[in-house]
C-alpha cells in the first residue's frame, strides 16, 4: 500500500482552549543580569565600588589628604559643611535652571527658524558655527566688564554653552522630516505653519529631548566655570575658595555635590523625555497586533 | 464634454540639470465619478504623475485641470493615500485619521465645536474597514495591512470630491490586498468619488477601475486607454472570467512591449 500523506485530523487542529494557553509559559530561564531588580541595583553597585576602591587606594597607598582625599573624609566634610554648601549648591542650580530656561527658549524658537527656512538656515548656519567655536570662558571677562561679578555672568555663560545643542537639534529634527510626511499635508492644502505646528515639531520633540540632556550638563559647566571666574556665591566659588585654602577635601564635596545635581537633572529630563516621546521609542512594553 | 481631471500635453523634468524626463506630452481626462487606474513599468513616471495631478510638482509644460480650475498649487479637495505608510507616528490611528480634518475647510474651523461629531464619523470609517477596536492604537502597533487601511480612511474622512491613490496596496499579501479591493469598491459605489489609482497589479487594475491607462516607459506617455466593462459591484471571482483574464493579458503584452522598446 502506498503512503498518503497523512492528512491533518479536523479535530486536532481545533482552535486551542484556555487551559491550552495557560500551558504555555516560559521555558527559558531569565538570566541573572537579565532581571529587573539586578538591573536597577547595577549603577548604585558600580557607584558604591568605586567609591569603595578609592577610600582603599587611598588608605593602602597612604595618599596625603590634600592630594587626593578618601571619599569617607570628603562626606565627612560635606556633612560638617551641609549649610554653606547647600546654601550655594541652591545659587548654582538657580543659575543654571535660569540660562537653561533662556537656552530652550531661544534654541527651540531659533531651531524651528533654521530647520523649517532653507534660506534663513543658509544665511545663518556659519555665524552660529563661528559663534559656537568661541571658547566661552574666554566670553566671561567681557561679560564681567559688561554685567560685573555675580550671578549674571553665571547666566549667560550657562545660556551661551547650552543654546547650540539645543537649536542644532531642533533645525536638524525639523529639516529631516520625511517627505511623504510632509507631502501628506501638503496634499491637503495646509499651509507651511500647519506642516511646522503639525509635522515639524512633534517629528522634532525627539531632537529636542535628546538635546536637553546634553544642554542640562554643559549649562552646569557654564554656571560653575563662571562662578570660579567671576562670582562670590556659587559651588564653583565655593570650590575655588577651598582650594585656595588647601581644604582639599571640601573642595571635593563641592564636586560630589555638582555630581548629584547634574544626574538629578539629567534623571528629570529623561523621565520627561519618556513622557513626551514614547512613540519614538515604541513604548518599553510594545506590542505588535497582526491582522 | 470636459473631464473633471484634464492633463494636457503635461511634461515635467524634476530640476534643470536633469535633461531626462519624467513624463512627456502626457493627456487624458478623467470624468467626474470615474475610477481610473494607471499601470505601467516601473519607474515609468506614474507617482509623478500623482504629484503634477494634486499640484505637489508643477508641470514643467502643459496644463493641468481639476475640477474646471487649472492647478497651480497643492488641491484641498483631494485625498491621498501613498504606497509606504506616511501615518504620523506620535499619532493614534483615530487622530491620524482625524487629520485632514485639522486642516481642509470648512471642517477645521467647525473642528472644536463637533469634535464629537466628526469623531463619531472617524470611527465609523475605521469600522467600515475592520479597524474597530484600534482606534486608541499607534500605527507601530498595527500590522502592515492595517496600517493602509488606516491611509485610506485619512484620504475619505474628509470626501475628497477626488481620490489618488498611489500604489496603497503594494506592500500587502494578495489576501489582504483583495479584501481591500472590496472594501474600495464599497466605499466608491456609495459616494463615487473621482478616483486615479496607481498600481502595477494588473489584476488590481482590472478589478477595480472603469478604465485603464497603460504608460509607456520613462518618459511617461499614455499608450493604451482601456475600458472595462465588467457589472458593479464586481466580485472577486471575476478576476479569473475570460473577459478579465483577457484583459489583464492584453495589458500584460502593452507593458511588456514598452518595456522591450526602452531597452
Amino acid at each position: 500500500m502506498q503512503h498518503a500523506p497523512k492528512q491533518p485530523d479536523a479535530a486536532a487542529v481545533a482552535a486551542p482552549t484556555e487551559a491550552d494557553y495557560q500551558a504555555v509559559t516560559f521555558r527559558r530561564q531569565v538570566r541573572f543580569f537579565d532581571r529587573k531588580p539586578v538591573r536597577k541595583a547595577l549603577p548604585w553597585v558600580v557607584i558604591i565600588g568605586m567609591f569603595a576602591f578609592w577610600e582603599l587606594a587611598v588608605r593602602l597607598f597612604h595618599i596625603q589628604e590634600f592630594v587626593l582625599p578618601a571619599p569617607s573624609v570628603i562626606f565627612e566634610q560635606l556633612w560638617h559643611w551641609r549649610g554653606p554648601i547647600l546654601e550655594n549648591s541652591w545659587q548654582t542650580l538657580m543659575t543654571t535652571l535660569v540660562g537653561f530656561a533662556i537656552a530652550i527658549v531661544f534654541g527651540a524658537l531659533g531651531g524651528i527658524a533654521l530647520g523649517s527656512s532653507a534660506v534663513i538656515y543658509d544665511g545663518f548656519y556659519p555665524a552660529l558655527i563661528a559663534f559656537n567655536s568661541v571658547p566661552k570662558v574666554a566670553v566671561i571677562p567681557v561679560l564681567v566688564i559688561w554685567f560685573g561679578i555675580g550671578t549674571v555672568p553665571a547666566i549667560i555663560t550657562a545660556f551661551l554653552l547650552s543654546f547650540f545643542p539645543i537649536l542644532v537639534n531642533v533645525a536638524t529634527g525639523i529639516a529631516t522630516v520625511e517627505p511623504e510626511l510632509r507631502d501628506v499635508l501638503r496634499a491637503l492644502g495646509a499651509s507651511k505653519r500647519q506642516v511646522i505646528m503639525k509635522v515639524g515639531l512633534p517629528r522634532a520633540m525627539p531632537y529636542f529631548f535628546a538635546s536637553l540632556k546634553i544642554a542640562m550638563t554643559v549649562a552646569f559647566v557654564g554656571s560653575i566655570v563662571a562662578e570660579t571666574v567671576a562670582a562670590n556665591a556659587g559651588i564653583g566659588h565655593l570650590m575655588l575658595v577651598a582650594s585656595s585654602r588647601f581644604e582639599v577635601p571640601l573642595a571635593f564635596a563641592g564636586l560630589v555635590v555638582t555630581g548629584i545635581m547634574g544626574v538629578g537633572m539629567y534623571v528629570v529630563c529623561v523621565y520627561i523625555e519618556q513622557r513626551m516621546t514614547g512613540w519614538a521609542t515604541r513604548g518599553s512594553d510594545g506590542v505588535a497586533f497582526g491582522a | 464634454m470636459a473631464g473633471f481631471v484634464e492633463l494636457d500635453e503635461v511634461s515635467l523634468r524634476y530640476n534643470e540639470e536633469d535633461s531626462a524626463l519624467a513624463l512627456y506630452k502626457t493627456s487624458f481626462s478623467v470624468a467626474q465619478g470615474e475610477f481610473i487606474a494607471v499601470v505601467g513599468p516601473s519607474g515609468c513616471g506614474k507617482s509623478t504623475l500623482m504629484k503634477v495631478v494634486t499640484g505637489l510638482w508643477p508641470p514643467t509644460a502643459g496644463n493641468v485641470i481639476v475640477g474646471g480650475k487649472p492647478v497651480n498649487g497643492p488641491l484641498s479637495i483631494v485625498g491621498m493615500a501613498f504606497q509606504s505608510s506616511s501615518l504620523l507616528p506620535w499619532r493614534t490611528i483615530l487622530s491620524n485619521v482625524m487629520l485632514p480634518l485639522e486642516i481642509v475647510e470648512p471642517y477645521a474651523s467647525r473642528l472644536s465645536r463637533d469634535r464629537e461629531q466628526f469623531e463619531a464619523k472617524a470611527r465609523d470609517l475605521l469600522e467600515l474597514v475592520g479597524l474597530k477596536g484600534y482606534e486608541d492604537k499607534y500605527p507601530w502597533q498595527l500590522s502592515g495591512g492595517m496600517q493602509q487601511r488606516t491611509q485610506i480612511c485619512r484620504a475619505l474622512i474628509h470626501e475628497p470630491s477626488l481620490l489618488m491613490l498611489d500604489e496603497p496596496f503594494g506592500a500587502l499579501d494578495m489576501f489582504t490586498r483583495e479584501e481591500l479591493w472590496l472594501a474600495l469598491q464599497d466605499l466608491w459605489l456609495a459616494r463615487r468619488p473621482t478616483v486615479i489609482l496607481v498600481t502595477h497589479d494588473l489584476r488590481e487594475a482590472a478589478f477595480l477601475a472603469d478604465r485603464v491607462l497603460v504608460m509607456s516607459a520613462r518618459p511617461g506617455r499614455i499608450i493604451l486607454d482601456r475600458k472595462v466593462t465588467t457589472a458593479r459591484p464586481r466580485k472577486l471571482d471575476t478576476t479569473y472570467e475570460p473577459a478579465t483574464v483577457d484583459l489583464v493579458h492584453e495589458l500584460r503584452e502593452h507593458i511588456s512591449a514598452a518595456r522591450a522598446k526602452a531597452a
